[in-house]
């Protein structure tokens, strides 16, 4: 049995941190039952406001961060800001209610390693976190479907750099995220290993958090007057 | 008589009536912009702000002229001349005077007019959140606790269209205008009126043309098949608004009537759009060969509406495997 994954809870809404907890501990047993080598999720700390989150992050040191996006005292940008350069092994999930595009590029752009809804399923985050104190990325469909919108080949895209370009296996193992397909019913459609659609959505994530290019930032802005 | 040799006492007086004058035009105007600032507070209507601006123009009368009294009160040329600086140094006195004065009243207003707009957009919300928010939860306080999820669902939909998705006001109200928006209102649809949760992704958007009606209408009955067999697991649709390059469509296609097509809508390069909507399920799935001859749903209301629009319709199955409805079209 290998140790539990740590994990720090950051969300100003209590009922929220209680139900995450209950459904994280359960997801980790139902999957343990299953592969025989459980991989326990435990929850080192909570938090529910920006510094306090600081605070907690830098005292508990957690392989990955559970992080709203909006938080009182500043937000998941934030605490990314305040704790990411310093604490390069901390790994951080976006994990929110908000459905705009903007909230969700800022802090995936800011250094998180992916963006799941708050209506995700128990097992689904537990998966979430393992991937991602695994290194990986996670997208969620509406994630994947934010991604290639934002590099939507807009006629343009002759000028733009490599960094701001997908692939077209990069867009092809996005979309299947986006219709809804795990990493493994994806890497059965493309006859491909998991990992390497776990090597393309960290390439995609890669080109989000790099890609200077000028639209992405007020695509995102752009989206709530559109 | 000459204002050169000192003023008489009869000159003094003289002189002092048209200052008179001009203090108290500057007093009616400077009073104006303080009512104004009261306006705020009260309910400034129409016929205020007609009185308001008669008091100003009578006030500007006033000071005009005195100041046209002021400048003719002498005879000679010099005196003339004397008598504008005179009047030109009071008005500038009189600017000076009130440019404090008016400046705060004008950032007050300011303030003001900023506050207003805050509660206008309080009252904004406060409305939405109780034509919705409020009303849904009373009734799932009195509802069946049946209900009870579909209520909070179409809440939630209706709530995050709202915030997020300023076309999506036009949800439940107009009909939807737009490709994306025809397939969220679809769902939306499904989603009431089966019980089932229907998580759309849509990427990229146009405007909603006959053929591309149909093919929302094919999605809809994908939709409608797969709330009722897949179980109540939530449903995945994916929509896709893809612009084509001019080449990869000849490539692609390869047809002379697909390249025609091209060239007519060729130029900037770009030509056309491909449209796809992905229908997913992670139901118990079926056997496609097995579904019988007189079940029309599949075969008519999705592949064969498809078809007759010119796009082109995909059923993936398998027992066990869920189901997945592809729908593709091209347009201009």
């Amino acid at each position: 049995m290998s140790d539990p994954i740590t994990v720090v809870l950051v969300d100003d809404h209590q009922m929220f941190r209680a139900g995450v907890r209950t459904e994280l501990h359960r997801a980790a047993k139902a999957a343990g039952a299953q592969a025989g080598a459980p991989i326990e999720i435990e929850i080192v700390g909570e938090a529910d406001e920006t510094a306090r989150a600081v605070e907690v992050i830098a005292a508990t040191r957690p392989q990955v961060v559970l992080l709203d996006v909006h938080l009182p005292g500043g937000g998941g940008v934030e605490v990314l800001r305040q704790t990411a350069p310093a604490l390069p092994d901390v790994r951080f999930l976006a994990l929110s209610v908000s459905d705009a595009a903007e909230d969700v590029i800022a802090v995936i752009r800011a250094g998180a390693r992916g963006y799941v809804t708050k209506s995700i399923s128990g097992a689904e985050l537990a998966d979430a976190v393992r991937r991602v104190a695994d290194g990986d990325a996670f997208f969620s469909p509406r994630l994947a479907g934010f991604v290639l919108d934002a590099f939507a080949s807009g006629g343009a895209a002759a000028r733009d750099e490599e960094l701001d370009r997908l692939t077209p296996r990069e867009r092809e193992v996005l979309r299947f995220i986006a219709r809804g397909y795990a990493y493994k019913e994806v890497a059965r459609e493309l006859v491909i290993s998991i990992k390497t659609v776990e090597t393309h959505v960290s390439s995609v994530l890669r080109k989000l958090q790099l890609s200077n290019r000028r639209e992405l930032t007020r695509w995102a802005s752009d989206r709530r007057l559109a | 008589m000459t204002a050169l040799d000192g003023p008489s006492a009869g000159d003094q007086v003289r002189a002092l009536i048209p200052l008179a004058a001009v203090v108290a035009g500057m007093g009616l105007l400077l009073r104006d912009l303080a009512a104004e600032r009261r306006g705020v507070w009260l309910d400034a209507s129409g016929r205020r702000g007609r009185a308001v601006d008669a008091r100003s123009a009578v006030g500007v009368l006033v000071v005009g002229g005195a100041l046209v009294r002021l400048s003719t009160n002498g005879a000679s040329l010099a005196a003339e001349a004397s008598a504008v600086i005179a009047a030109l140094i009071l008005f500038s006195g009189g600017v000076l005077i009130a440019l404090p004065y008016a400046l705060r009243v004008l950032r007050d207003l300011d303030a003001e007019r900023g506050e207003r707009i805050r509660a206008q957009q309080f009252a904004e919300v406060a409305a939405h959140m109780h034509d919705s928010v409020l009303h849904t939860l009373t009734l799932i306080q009195r509802a069946d606790p049946r209900d009870v999820a579909g209520l909070a669902r179409a809440q939630e939909r209706e709530l995050r269209a709202w915030l997020y998705d300023r076309r999506g006001r036009a949800l439940d109200a107009t009909e939807p205008e737009t490709f994306a928006g025809a397939v969220r209102a679809a769902a939306a649809e499904v989603e009431d009126r089966h019980g089932v949760r229907v998580d759309v992704v849509a990427v990229g958007d146009v405007a909603l043309g006959g053929a591309l009606a149909a093919c929302v209408a094919a999605a809809r009955e994908a939709l409608v098949n797969a709330a009722k067999y897949a179980g109540g697991a939530p449903i995945a649709v994916f929509a896709e608004v893809e612009m084509v390059m001019d080449a990869a469509m000849v490539m692609e296609v390869g047809t002379e009537a697909e390249t025609e097509a091209g060239a007519k809508f060729g130029g900037a390069g770009m030509a056309a759009r491909r449209v796809e909507i992905y229908v997913r399920d992670r139901g118990p799935g079926f056997d496609l060969d097995a579904v019988g001859a007189d079940r029309m749903g599949i075969r008519e209301s999705i592949v064969g509406r498809m078809a007759r629009h010119g796009g082109h319709a995909e059923v993936r199955t398998a027992p066990g495997a869920g189901t997945e409805v592809r729908l593709e079209m091209r347009c201009e």
